[in-house]
């Protein structure tokens, strides 16, 4: 598959993103990146454990990531759920919700990245 | 060369990848994993770091927290710090900037926007420091040339001690953290950042009399006998004369608050001090503040061989009025400030002085680009410009700044009044405010206050002093507003003596109540320029008489706008009235008829409303015993109609009472308004003629002005007494009529255009009998819209104009005129 196929599929602008970062080596190079960010796992033992000020941070810098790569449909879902946690000392009630869109927008991502030659 | 470098840090290892990515050609990366990892990078490395790239949220601490460490070990003054976040909300952004940082990027950010902006940063950064090298290197200079100056003056005092520079130092450090610390506690002494600076400056010479006493009393160390005391005492008043005597500067702020300091620092709050007795808040604010400073001083540096006290000790003292008492809120503000008065010890005080000139000029920087040096320059200029104007008018007028209060008297104002050119703060300035008078002062305040940023002129008339003899003056004032909120900034004016306009009328007023017995005549028009001449004992005659036409009949003098009125039964009115105030208005009308006539010397109409009234007014010029005055004549308009036919209606009766609007005065035909407001759109089948004045700019070189006057309306009025009443006869530029026929057949054109050609040629005027005046002529049959069909007639008249005094009329087919 290739970047353009990879950003067709996932629903974001392969447009926008050669715009912000102007190589497409580049942009492949840190997608790769992706598998292996941490951020997800932090997010989903957090939400596990119940620590509302990480989970908050880790989703933000999935949104931040995201933002940057034009992954419009991740951002999106992160930012959902980065607004619920915001300033909040507990999880909100629809907490599993939210983390089950943002896994499986991460997850569908992460698995379109590794077809990605 | 080698790489500048940066520091990165953000805790999602893609988004530093990202950055580092786009940021590695051109610069040398560092990474931090967290807000911590950055501190201890920015300990190592924080001189060889060019700028640091920071995220907000990151674990331990956050971007802010990093901020306020770099603030802490001041290497926000070393680096500039670039926010990086994908929060967006205004309150994550303002923390950054007020914590310090030089730019904010926010997510989703591109490639080529990031790098210029890391560029902008950086030479941002770089710009400030070096103009805070610069200025901080200009204030030490200052603050040693001051350190200098002081040693001077202490030896001049007398002293060969010591301790008595570190004393005058003192006291002024703790004068500047006492006014800060009070200003505006309790909502009490509100006081501007230059009345800190003159009240600390002015703090310094506190003792400055001591000049004057003999050597043996200052120099005396221990115990003064009471006749020593009671000579000791009067240094207090000899500063305050010291200063009383300088010839220059006497207005300046830091004189004003130098002499206050030198006669009461020995005031106490209870009154019991010397050499007034002055007591409580009847002691001016820096005498007190000074006071403190002093008597604190004092205690803990134990001048003269007395004890030297702890700072904890001499609070105490000060507290329980060992010392005397003081005002209760300073007492506070010592109390207050004592914690970090111990700390500043420690710091030298050359230190203290770079902090200082730090300060400042960060604040100057928070306010304004000091870079903008050609504006400045400007300024500059514009301020040499008005000291120009200034110093050779004589005329009366004055500019009034907000920030630094104070108000500047043109050399013609100063003289008049005996004012200086400059007074600081006038409002507080007993002289200036005795002399203009709290009457004065309000209308002008009143007159300000309805002033906005769209209406900034003003006017308003108040008796002042001028020559020593109290005169009634007009104001006007223009308003200029700071564009940062609506507040003004200045204010410039302009006083004129209307004394001599007032008594005029007053007399006229007295004149109106002389019962007249003699028979109305109605005045007699002078000269063809209906302006009415008459004597001051007509004007009773001419205003009842015109009073049985109009409901208001009206003197008034634009000037001023005043007005003489009479009423129903002929007796006088009101006339302390602003000509505007019928009309509910607190200005001048913008469209005022009686300025213009006065002005003109011709007749002017417009339409007023009161409410939904509206009203017709007609002004005249009306000299009396010479000078000349507008004559309103004022009477309701009734819609025959009611108010049925809605605005439209309204406005075809206004129109038609405005006929003049329509005319032109100097010919008395219609004007190019009305050509372009009836005649120009019109469509139909129509003959034309444009016609224009053979070598008319030849009769007014010639014959002069008033001759191509009468010669252009003399070329008027003989067309139009050619036409029929429904035929429209323009003037449509300086020498060029257009004429439009109705109903004319095109066959009766060539004739007709020949008539009128031949009469004008046949004018004479009596006071010219050698100008010969003639015409050119060409005209146009057809249909369509006049404006497009005029241009045939103009070109028709151009092939005239080649033979002058002839008709030629525009072909259709032939393109061309015969």
């Amino acid at each position: 598959m290739t970047l353009i196929e990879f950003y067709e599929k996932t629903g974001s602008n392969y447009n926008d993103v050669l715009g912000r970062i102007p190589s497409e080596a580049l942009i492949k190079r840190i997608l790769k990146m992706l598998p292996r960010d941490t951020s997800m796992q932090l997010l989903t033992d957090s939400v596990a454990s119940n620590d509302v000020a990480t989970a908050f941070r880790a989703v933000h810098t999935i949104k931040g990531v995201a933002l940057n790569l034009s992954l419009s449909s991740l951002s999106g879902v992160c930012s959902e759920m980065t607004e619920a946690l915001r300033g909040k000392s507990e999880m909100p009630e629809n907490i599993s919700e939210l983390y089950e869109k943002v896994h499986e927008e991460h997850t569908r991502v992460v698995n379109a990245i590794d077809q990605v030659d | 060369m080698n790489k500048q470098r940066i520091l990165i840090a953000e805790d999602s290892e893609m988004n530093r990848a990202i950055l580092a990515s786009l940021l590695e050609d051109e610069y040398d990366i560092i990474e931090a994993f967290d807000g911590k990892d950055a501190i201890t990078i920015l300990r190592t490395y924080h001189r060889s770091i060019a700028a640091i790239m920071l995220d907000i949220v990151m674990p331990c601490i956050d971007g802010f927290g990093v901020l306020e460490e770099m603030r802490k070990n001041n290497w926000i003054d070393e680096i500039p710090a670039i926010m990086i976040s994908s929060e967006t909300s205004s309150s994550y952004i303002d923390r950054a900037f007020e914590l310090g940082a030089t730019e904010y990027i926010s997510r989703p950010f591109a490639a080529g926007i990031i790098r210029r902006r890391i560029k902008n940063a950086m030479l941002i950064h770089k710009k400030k420091q070096q103009l805070i090298d610069v200025t901080t290197g200009w204030f030490s200079e200052r603050e040693r040339d001051k350190d200098a100056m002081i040693s001077l003056l202490i030896q001049a005092i007398g002293s060969r001690n010591a301790d008595d520079y570190d004393h005058v130092i003192g006291v002024e450090h703790l004068t500047t953290l006492l006014l800060h610390r009070m200003n505006g506690k309790d909502g009490k002494y509100m006081l501007s950042h230059s009345d800190f600076e003159s009240i600390s400056m002015a703090s310094l010479i506190h003792d400055i009399g001591k000049i004057l006493l003999p050597h043996e009393i200052v120099q005396k160390k221990g115990g003064l006998s009471p006749e020593e005391a009671e000579i000791y005492k009067r240094h207090t008043l000899l500063g305050a004369q010291i200063i009383s005597e300088l010839k220059l500067h006497k207005n300046e702020r830091i004189v004003k608050y130098a002499s206050e300091i030198c006669h009461w620092h020995h005031e106490r709050w209870n009154g019991e001090g010397y050499p007034d007795g002055l007591s409580g808040d009847n002691i001016p604010i820096a005498a007190q503040v000074v006071s403190v400073a002093d008597v604190f001083d004092s205690l803990v540096n134990g001048r003269r061989g007395r004890p030297v006290y702890t700072h904890e000790k001499a609070f105490e003292m000060i507290k329980n009025g060992e010392c005397g008492s003081f005002n209760p809120l300073l007492v506070k503000c010592l109390s207050d400030i004592l914690a970090s008065l111990k700390q500043d010890k420690k710091i030298g005080l050359a230190d203290q002085a770079q902090i200082f000139a730090k300060n400042a000029v960060e604040d100057l920087f928070l306010n304004q680009d000091l870079t903008s040096s050609r504006i400045s320059k400007q300024l500059e200029d514009a301020n040499i410009k008005v000291d120009f104007i200034s110093n050779i008018s004589d005329e009366l007028w004055f500019e009034y700044t907000i920030q630094p209060s104070s108000l500047r008297l043109s050399k013609g104002a100063a003289d008049k009044t005996g004012l200086p050119v400059v007074i600081v703060d006038p409002l507080k300035n007993k002289d200036f405010c005795s002399y203009v008078g709290e009457s004065a002062i309000k209308a002008i305040q009143m007159a300000l206050a309805d002033a906005s940023p769209e209406n900034s002129y003003s006017e308003t008339t108040v008796k002042i002093l001028l020559d020593g003899r109290l005169c009634r003056c007009q104001l006007i004032m223009m308003v200029l507003w700071s564009n940062v909120n609506d507040e003004y900034s200045s204010v410039l004016g302009k006083v004129e003596n209307v004394d001599a306009e007032y008594e005029r009328l007053d007399e006229l007023d007295r004149e109106l109540e002389r019962k007249n017995s003699e028979q109305i005549l109605l005045p007699v028009l002078c000269d063809q320029d209906g302006c009415i001449r008459i004597t001051k004992d007509q004007v009773g005659l001419v205003l009842r008489s015109y009073h049985n036409l109009f409901e208001t009949v009206r003197i008034v003098d634009p000037r001023i706008c005043m007005q003489v009125t009479v009423d129903n039964e002929g007796h006088r009115i009101s006339r302390n009235e602003e000509c505007f105030t019928v009309w509910r208005k607190n200005h001048r009308c913008d469209n005022c008829i009686s300025q213009e006539v006065v002005r003109t010397r011709k007749s002017q109409s417009k339409v007023e409303t009161i409410g939904t009234d509206v009203f017709y007014i007609a002004a005249t010029c009306i000299e009396i015993d010479g000078i000349p005055y507008s004559l309103e004549c004022v009477n309701p308009i009734h819609f025959n109609n009611g108010n049925v036919g809605g605005n439209q209606n309204i406005l075809n009766e206004l129109l038609v009472r405005n006929r003049q609007v329509y005319m032109d005065s100097a010919t008395n035909v219609y004007n190019r308004r009305y050509f372009d407001d009836r005649i120009r759109n019109l469509t139909g089948e129509y003959a034309m003629a444009m016609i224009d004045v053979d070598k008319f700019k030849t009769i007014n070189d010639v014959f002069g002005h008033p001759a191509g006057d009468a010669a252009i309306y003399s070329v008027a009025q003989t067309m139009r007494s050619l036409l029929r009443s429904n035929d429209a006869i323009i003037r449509y530029g300086g020498d060029e009529f257009f004429i439009l026929f109705n109903n004319m057949p095109e066959n009766m054109l060539q004739k007709k255009l020949e008539d009128i050609c031949r009469s004008v040629r046949t004018i004479s005027i009596p006071d010219y009998p050698d100008m010969k005046i003639s015409t050119s002529i060409g005209g146009y049959y057809g249909s369509g819209r006049v404006s497009e069909m005029i241009k045939r007639a103009d070109i028709a008249l151009y092939k005239a104009k080649e033979r002058k005094d002839c008709v030629s009329i525009y072909k259709e087919n032939s393109n061309d005129a015969d």
